[in-house]
């Protein structure tokens, strides 16, 4: 257990390790207004046949980890951190590895399936074209396995879809189409990066569980990356809660939505109408914006919008604490503790926290 | 095809009224056509004959008539002056133009495409070593400094330092070759066509002497000899379309490879290659390929320097002496022709969008 992140139990650890070990990732963009300090700090593992949820607002650094994670990045940005997959370290794979990689081993979805195929090239030739150049499959029995393909993806026709241009579908087609080509070369971790924002919500449930159903017989691991904390729920065996370009709580599903602890959680869980269905209403009922990247303070990302916020949390930035790799938040006043619950009941009767954010009357998990 | 017969029925329509403002501009002009295009030089029966041939004297539509008809049916009329026709002027002076177009095109395309897909490529990624600013200036006055003690040719040291220049930006890598590649287009750019024809000619017909200025050879006498006779005038006006080609192309690609298609394409595991010859050129060609077609019209104007500089027998110079010698009548019958061809060159650009990009083909079939 050499890749252990520093906080694993030493008891309960799994014999062998995760298929995907994030540790300490960093990465920062130039730009002309200076750093953007994107992610900060993100440690995360994934079993192998399990799915995590990576949840959190517009601009919280969920793309860039997938796209990290992915090679993807422009040449604009710097990386820290590692990334180890199965035996590789990803960052620093040899050229020859490298080659039949991506695509192969890990493949991803992304948000927008109107963007994501080639507008002039014929669906056929999109999907047999990796299976041709990693796996070294003939023409035929490359669009031989393409049309298998599109028929588990639920695509009506098949054999027909091939000959089509990628204008010729609708957009829940087209993401079934997208998903086919991620899953070509049969990869052992998907990455879904809002693969159903773009998509009318009633396609959304369809290509969810699609995904959910692909993945089981597949045995694949997946990253679902969403802004929707109830699309996660019933879907992901762990949640991690993103802000800020940090993981602030990440635990089981069960765990989360039961006794969530960072209050930014907490908030989102608030913003879904009812948690024990899922839904996809957008998470932003929580007053304030997140912080601007290129000054982050000394302090926590969180506290001018967090109704706990006391003066230690803006002295420093809270370290992450919790049951390591069962339950960890980053939070000095953690909800559903007496320690938060006496923040909170201190900002309420003081109106104001810390920050400066005025609450009346607020109800909160904390106060039950 | 219901789209392609409206354009070409839109191609004619144009093409009548181009000719017919030409025409109808041409009668305009003082005097007796008959007898300005002679100078008074022909005899009297010549001068009649060519006012019955030109309906002279009757109305512009009439006469117009009587031209269309004799220019579609093939009788491109015929100089007074010499009386040989248009039509055997044409099978003379036609051949040069076209092959020097034909390969002044193929050399722009040439060095516009890969230069163009690398310039678009290398703009994207990251300096592969750290060379800083200073030093290339250092090395380049280093240059000159000794080439001017040592007392080398001003030729030989802008060799050296242009050579020095493109040694330093490739060592750097990523952008800067991006750097070094359009700075070139744009220096060739703002140089006019005429100082390449000269530096060339220079260059190479005198000083290396690789090249003889001994006219056009057609295919007929030797292949091999043809080219000869056609190679510099075509690499100077290709060199001087290319910058305009590479930047359009350099342009489009830069564009579509930052969208999401190219992301999945490199989520895929495709090779660098793959991506940016079978992902992204083709959607990147529609600007290039539009403004191929308007180059057309190169055809004749842009070929009348580098023709009458290298003495190639073509549509320019024959154009320009036809002009000179006021034969107005065969200058309509040429404005006609070289229209006829630029609008047909560019219908066909029209139809080819289609080809290769097939959204085109259903935005045309909703109308
Ligand atoms: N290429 C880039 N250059 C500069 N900043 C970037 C770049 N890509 C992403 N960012 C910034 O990083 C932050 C996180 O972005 P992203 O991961 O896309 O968020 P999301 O959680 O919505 O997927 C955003 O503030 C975004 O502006
Ligand atoms: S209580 Fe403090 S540390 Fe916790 S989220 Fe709020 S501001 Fe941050
Ligand atoms: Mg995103």
């Amino acid at each position: 257990m050499t890749d252990a992140p520093p906080l694993t139990e030493s008891d309960d650890a799994p014999s062998d390790q995760p298929l995907l070990r994030v540790e300490d990732l960093r990465v920062t963009f130039d730009s002309p207004r200076g750093m953007v300090r994107a992610i900060n700090g993100v440690d995360f593992t994934l079993e192998q046949g399990k799915t995590l949820a990576i949840v959190g607002e517009s601009g919280s650094g969920k793309s860039v980890t997938a796209r990290t994670i992915m090679n993807l990045l422009p040449s604009t940005a710097t990386i820290e951190g590692t990334i180890g997959f199965d035996d590789l370290d990803l960052r620093n794979v040899s050229k020859a590895r490298a080659k039949h990689l991506m695509g192969v081993d890990i493949a991803m979805v992304f948000q927008d399936p109107m963007t994501s195929l080639n507008p002039v090239k014929r669906i056929g030739a999109q999907l047999t074209e990796s299976m041709r150049y990693h796996l070294g499959m003939s023409r035929a029995d490359a669009t031989e396995r393409a049309i298998e393909l599109l028929g588990k993806v639920g695509i009506p026709s098949p054999a027909q879809r091939i000959r089509q241009y990628p204008h010729e579908l609708s957009g829940g087609m087209r993401q079934r189409v997208v998903i086919a080509i991620a899953l070509a070369c049969e990869p052992r971790l998907l990455i879904a990066d809002e693969p159903t924002t773009a998509l009318d919500v009633t396609v959304q449930k369809h290509i969810l569980d699609l995904l959910g159903d692909l993945q089981a017989e597949e045995g694949m691991s997946m990253i679902l990356i969403t802004h929707d904390l109830g699309v996660a729920a019933g879907r992901a065996d762990e949640i991690a809660v993103m802000y800020a370009g940090r993981i602030v709580e990440r635990t089981s599903a069960t765990q989360l939505f039961a006794e969530s602890r960072h209050p930014y959680t907490d908030a989102l869980l608030r913003s879904i109408p009812q948690v024990s269905q899922p839904s996809h209403t957008r998470l932003t009922p929580i007053p304030g914006r997140p912080p601007d990247l290129i000054n982050l303070p000394d302090a926590c990302a969180y506290a001018p919008r967090c109704r706990f916020a006391q003066a230690d949390c803006l002295e420093s930035v809270p370290p992450v604490q919790g049951v390591a790799g069962m339950h960890e938040f980053a939070c000095f006043f953690p909800a559903n503790t007496d320690r938060g619950r006496e923040a909170l009941a201190s900002n309420v009767a003081a109106g104001t926290t810390a920050a400066g954010l005025e609450i009346e009357g607020y109800v909160s998990g904390g106060v039950s | 095809m219901k789209y392609a017969l409206t354009r070409l029925a839109q191609a004619v329509v144009i093409l009548i009224v181009v000719t017919f403002l030409t025409f109808w501009m041409q009668t305009l002009l003082p005097g007796n056509p008959c007898i300005v295009a002679t100078g008074g030089l022909t005899s009297d029966e010549l001068v009649a004959k060519c006012e019955v041939d030109l309906k002279v004297g009757e109305n512009v539509f009439v006469r117009y008539a009587d031209w269309g008809t004799n220019f579609i049916s093939g009788d491109l009329g015929e100089s007074y002056v010499n009386g040989r026709t248009v039509w055997d002027d044409l099978k003379q002076r036609f051949p040069p133009t076209g092959f020097l177009f034909l390969y002044s095109q193929v050399v722009a395309l040439g060095v516009a495409v890969p230069g163009g897909i690398w310039a678009a490529y290398m703009a994207g990624r990251k300096a592969k070593r750290n060379i800083p600013t200073w030093l290339p200036f250092a090395i380049v006055g280093g240059i000159v400094a000794v080439s001017i003690a040592l007392g080398t040719s001003v030729f030989t040291l802008i060799l050296l330092a242009i050579f020095a220049t493109v040694v330093i930006q490739t060592l750097r890598g990523g952008a800067a070759q991006d750097q070094l590649v359009s700075a070139s287009a744009f220096f060739l750019l703002s140089v006019p066509v005429v100082v390449l024809a000269i530096v060339g000619q220079w260059l190479f017909a005198i000083r290396w002497n690789l090249y003889d200025l001994s006219g056009y050879t057609p295919p007929s006498e030797g292949l091999f000899d043809h080219v000869k006779s056609l190679w510099l005038p075509s690499v100077v006006i290709g060199l001087s379309l290319s910058p305009v080609y590479l930047r359009l192309l350099r342009a489009d690609m830069i564009q579509n490879l930052q969208q999401d298609f190219v992301n999945v394409a490199k989520a895929k595991g495709m090779p660098p290659s793959t991506i940016l010859l079978r992902h992204v050129l083709r959607p990147s060609t529609l600007t290039l390929l539009t403004v191929a077609g308007l180059n057309v019209a190169q055809l004749v104007n842009g070929a009348v320097i580098v023709e009458v500089l290298y003495d190639v027998d073509g549509m320019g110079s024959y154009l320009v002496s036809k002009f000179l010698g006021r034969e107005f009548i065969v200058v309509q019958t040429l404005v006609a022709l070289i229209a006829t061809i630029f609008v047909l060159a560019n219908l066909a650009v029209d139809l080819f969008y289609g080809v290769v990009d097939p959204r085109v083909r259903v935005e045309r079939s909703k109308g």
